[in-house]
């Protein structure tokens, strides 16, 4: 668990665990032997499906990005990533939504930036293992996925040639930039640009007449160093990764064979996790070593009162096939590359209407829950899932529900408990103190 | 009906054109799997060992013999693949057709009877050459069994034949 306050969290759960499950473990444990290998406790296939589950395994290679595993770009893009200079009121970073003490959460229903956004902001740890970004999937790198909260004006409220501008005026900023970029496309140093302008906007805004008014060439310079800062801040996010919970140390003991090890996690964690891969199917959705399918599903949420109807993906489709900083893009570094191989495949939109990506459970001690923020508590989201059919599953929603949902059978309070007790096994360790803070220089 | 262990009544006249979108107005899970027939003693979903690969099968009106040509040796699970099939004459297997269109829409069941309950993640491409057409862009992101639905057009008749593979191996 990356909160400072997470490992007392941690171990106060595993013992209310412990003691909420003393009565049934002897159940769980038929006989004396089987205290002593875990294996037994579990069919061959769910032992499969445990092992699938760890370890976290390789990063993805991202060939979008030549710059990706480059130490000096993950540093300046670590600067990149708490620096406020970009953002309209100064005061707005990375940061703001992705907190190193709340697991890169920001523990709030709906994400804050200069204004009040639209959807619950996940978790960054781990993220690098997604193939999709955003809730809505409407970029396909880590480094497009950072280039677009600088310009919404709910979150930085800026601009890319405002961005450039700081980034010109900052020696320390310019010499990182150079150190991984090579030079600087503009010999004056701060370009003779205006101080604001950016595609997209407004037409007949003040930012988007600035930006038309460019040559082609002064475009894409800016858009070339613009998509090199997303570069960096991509290249210090894949050093935020785990993998090393107590589930993890878990599985690595089971298959040790180390029974020295295996009491890691509690007896109500370990009956949590066989239903996990087992009878409560979340395994469906939430597989694989990041606990997640890296796709789109339509939970059948309804829309809370007097919110706007959300799209999820059918929009965030429309949106990747026309940004220039995609895979096939011209900024992209392997433009022909599997990642952009991948853009002639994107589903009819049409299927896509309210699906948001299915999050990763590592970390999950990061409430609120679900894209809107709509859950305060692992128990809600639970209840959804086992009893939602009787309630807010059957409310008006957007799309077509996806019945994989109906495939969580109905779980008793024990059984929810234990499911409750494995997910936050899935907090990882802290990461060093010098990942989570702006380092001493750029 | 199809070659194999697979049942015709599994290819009943469902497979109606823009399939996903109809699968939204078809019953509700729950006329098929009642919620209590899935409490915990109820199923868990297939794994991909359960599920051997149908190869070869006749389009529902038997019109049609479709082969399924250089099964991979196994399907990844969250990544592209590509599948070739042959298409014959129903009534005479051994006599390659040609001059038709190809429909391919794929999703898993999950025990449903009538459609699916998703479908995949991808909009595969299609060509076709002769008897043979070549399904890229394939993407199972779950596992278990997922059903490949293949819409023979010929002009004149439209011709539905089903095909399970199991995902996945890794």
């Amino acid at each position: 668990m990356v909160r400072l306050q997470g490992i007392g969290r941690i171990a106060a759960f595993a013992v209310a665990g412990t003691v909420l499950s003393a009565a049934l473990s002897a159940a769980w444990m038929p006989n004396a032997a089987a205290v002593d290998d875990d294996h037994a406790h579990y069919t061959a296939a769910e032992l499969a499906m445990i092992y699938r589950h760890s370890p976290l395994g390789n990063l993805p290679n991202d060939g979008t990005n030549h710059v990706a595993d480059d130490p000096r770009a993950a540093r300046f893009g670590q600067h990149l990533f708490f620096e406020t200079a970009f953002s309209k009121n100064g005061k707005v970073s990375c940061e703001t939504c992705h907190q190193p003490t709340l697991a890169f959460t920001d523990g709030k229903a709906i994400a804050v930036g200069v204004a009040t956004g639209v959807r619950n902001a996940p978790t960054i740890l781990n993220a690098a293992y997604s193939p999709w970004f955003f809730l809505d999937g409407r970029t396909d790198s880590m480094w497009s996925q950072a280039l677009q909260p600088f310009e919404n004006p709910l979150e930085f409220g800026g601009d890319r040639l405002q961005i450039i501008h700081a980034v010109a005026r900052d020696p320390a900023m310019r010499k990182a930039y150079d150190t991984v970029f090579g030079d600087w496309p503009w010999p004056e140093g701060d370009p003779a640009l205006p101080a604001h302008g950016r595609p997209g906007a407004s037409a007949d805004g003040p930012q988007a007449r600035a930006w038309a008014a460019l040559s082609p060439d002064q475009q894409h310079q800016v858009n070339l160093v613009f998509s090199n800062l997303g570069k960096a801040i991509e290249a210090y996010e894949r050093e935020l990764v785990g993998g090393n919970s107590p589930f993890d140390q878990y599985v690595a003991a089971l298959r040790k064979g180390d029974i020295t090890r295996e009491n890691v996690i509690s007896p109500a964690a370990k009956r949590g996790l066989k239903l996990f891969v087992g009878q409560a199917n979340c395994e469906l959705c939430h597989s694989g070593p990041n606990f997640s399918d890296g796709q789109f599903h339509n939970l059948g949420l309804p829309t809370l009162p007097g919110e706007a109807t959300d799209p999820g993906r059918s929009a965030g489709i429309a949106l990747i096939d026309a940004d220039i900083f995609n895979a096939a893009g011209a900024f992209s570094d392997a433009p022909q590359g599997k990642r952009a191989q991948r853009l002639q495949y994107l589903p009819d939109a049409k299927t896509q209407l309210g699906a948001f990506k299915t999050p990763s459970l590592r970390n999950i001690d990061t409430p609120p829950y679900m894209h809107d923020g709509r859950y305060a508590t692992l128990e809600q989201v639970l209840d959804f899932y086992s009893d939602g059919a009787d309630g807010v599953r059957d409310g008006p929603h957007v799309g077509v529900r996806e019945k994989t949902v109906d495939l969580v059978p109905h779980l008793s309070a024990a059984q929810r408990a234990d499911l409750i007790a494995f997910l936050k096994t899935l907090d990882d360790a802290p990461l060093p103190d010098d990942l989570t803070r702006a380092p001493p220089r750029p | 009906m199809l070659i194999g262990n697979r049942k015709s009544s599994l290819l009943t006249a469902v497979f109606v054109a823009g399939l996903l979108p109809a699968i939204s107005a078809s019953a509700d899970m729950k006329s098929d799997m009642a919620k209590g027939g899935m409490a915990m003693t109820g199923m868990h979903m297939d794994t991909a060992s359960d599920v051997k690969p149908t190869t070869q099968a006749y389009t529902s009106d038997h019109r049609y013999f479709i082969t399924l040509d250089g099964m991979p040796k196994s399907i990844p699970e969250q990544d592209y693949f590509t599948l070739h099939f042959s298409v014959f004459d129903g009534q005479h297997p051994k006599q390659p057709v040609s001059g038709f269109s190809l429909d391919v829409q794929a999703g898993m069941r999950h025990g449903m009877k009538n459609g699916f309950a998703h479908g995949m993640q991808s909009s595969p491409k299609i060509s076709v050459s002769g008897n043979t057409a070549t399904v890229s862009g394939l993407m199972f992101h779950m596992m278990g069994t997922w059903t490949l639905q293949l819409t023979v057009h010929d002009g004149q008749h439209t011709s539905v034949a089903d095909f399970e593979l199991p995902c996945c191996s890794q």
